[in-house]
């Protein structure tokens, strides 16, 4: 039987950043392991925040911040971590970059081939959709993100996540190219006209 | 001529769809959902989520059951959704966490992905509660 949750302030809090396993009928989550080790402990890299998970095949990756040289208010340095799905154990790491500027606060990941990620490049507080190399972490194809219809990139709202689309899944409505339509309205001009052509 | 028109008229508006690169999902901090063309960034609002009581429901992430086409998200408070994509309800599925010692204890997640299997996986950022059960 599911414990009912209190709303009474939390008794106890500890600071691991864990990967979990999750029952997607009641949500019900169960920690397979830490991708972050004990922040007392020297000599170990910390990873601290988790961005975005995705899996590419087999293999899963996280985005999050190095202990180190993790700064709340700048928030640079983002790093792509591969995973061990089991026990949630980093495998290996790499620094998002596109060119030489930094990529931070990648709250989106998907994988539609290529691994796209969602997130801010350099100084700019603009989202962007970007590709990922996961063997480098280099950024490429950035694309600031524009609602439909123009009005320019979207500052506020910031994405918070971001998952593929399925095959079938809503796809944007086209909108008529020029050509289209000088094409329709040059076949409706030329009809008219050799309507009256033929009347006279 | 005009049929004529109108047909080179859908090829154009055809062609013009399939120059679109593939799409992905994105949520926002104000509870929407969109999606966001990879080739040029142009993004569509799809819905603004909800519950049924039509309250908004801000998810930190999604993640998409490629065996069931069923997407899921989790919310600012802990709680794991399931989305309807078009319409934006979210109906919940229960609080993310696990029983031990007689405790809940939530899983502050902001990261949710499903593998090829299926299997749900989340990752928890820097705290977890202990809340006295009932």
């Amino acid at each position: 039987m599911q414990p009912a949750i209190s709303t009474q302030p939390a008794t106890t809090r500890c600071n691991f950043y864990h990967l979990f396993s999750v029952d997607k009928s009641n949500g019900t989550a169960l920690p397979l392991g830490s991708f972050a080790d004990d922040p007392n402990q020297s000599g170990v890299e910390n990873f601290l925040s988790a961005g975005d998970l995705v899996f590419s095949g087999s293999s899963l990756y996280l985005t999050a911040y190095k202990q180190s040289d993790f700064n709340p208010l700048t928030k640079t340095r983002n790093y792509l971590l591969q995973l061990d799905r089991n026990n949630g154990s980093v495998l290996g790491s790499n620094q998002l970059l596109s060119g030489a500027n930094d990529v931070r606060d990648v709250f989106g990941l998907a994988v539609v081939n290529p691994m796209f990620g969602l997130g801010f490049i350099g100084n700019s507080n603009d989202p962007a959709v970007f590709t990922i190399n996961p063997s480098n972490g280099s950024v490429s194809n950035v694309y600031s993100i524009t609602p439909s219809g123009g009005g320019g990139p979207i500052i506020v709202p910031k994405p918070t996540g971001a998952t593929f689309v399925p095959t079938g899944g809503p796809q944007p409505i086209p909108e008529p190219s020029t050509l289209a339509l000088v094409i329709y309205a040059a076949g409706v001009w030329l009809g008219w006209r050799s309507r009256l052509l033929l009347k006279a | 001529m005009h049929r004529f028109s109108l047909v080179l008229t859908v090829a154009c508006v055809w062609f013009s769809s399939v120059q679109a690169g593939p799409l992905i999902y994105m949520c926002d901090d104000t509870g929407k959902l969109w999606t966001v063309d990879t080739s040029n960034g142009t993004a569509t609002i799809l819905s603004s989520m909800h519950d049924s009581s039509d309250n908004p429901v801000v998810m930190t992430d999604i993640a998409l059951d490629p065996t069931t086409n069923v997407l899921y998200g989790i919310s600012s408070d802990d709680r794991l959704y399931t989305i309807a994509p078009s319409t934006g309800l979210a109906s919940p599925v229960g609080q993310l966490g696990f029983v031990t010692g007689g405790l809940f204890r939530v899983v502050d997640a902001n990261a949710l992905e499903f593998d090829a299997a299926g299997n749900l996986y989340a990752a928890g950022d820097d705290t977890m509660q202990l809340l006295p059960s009932i």
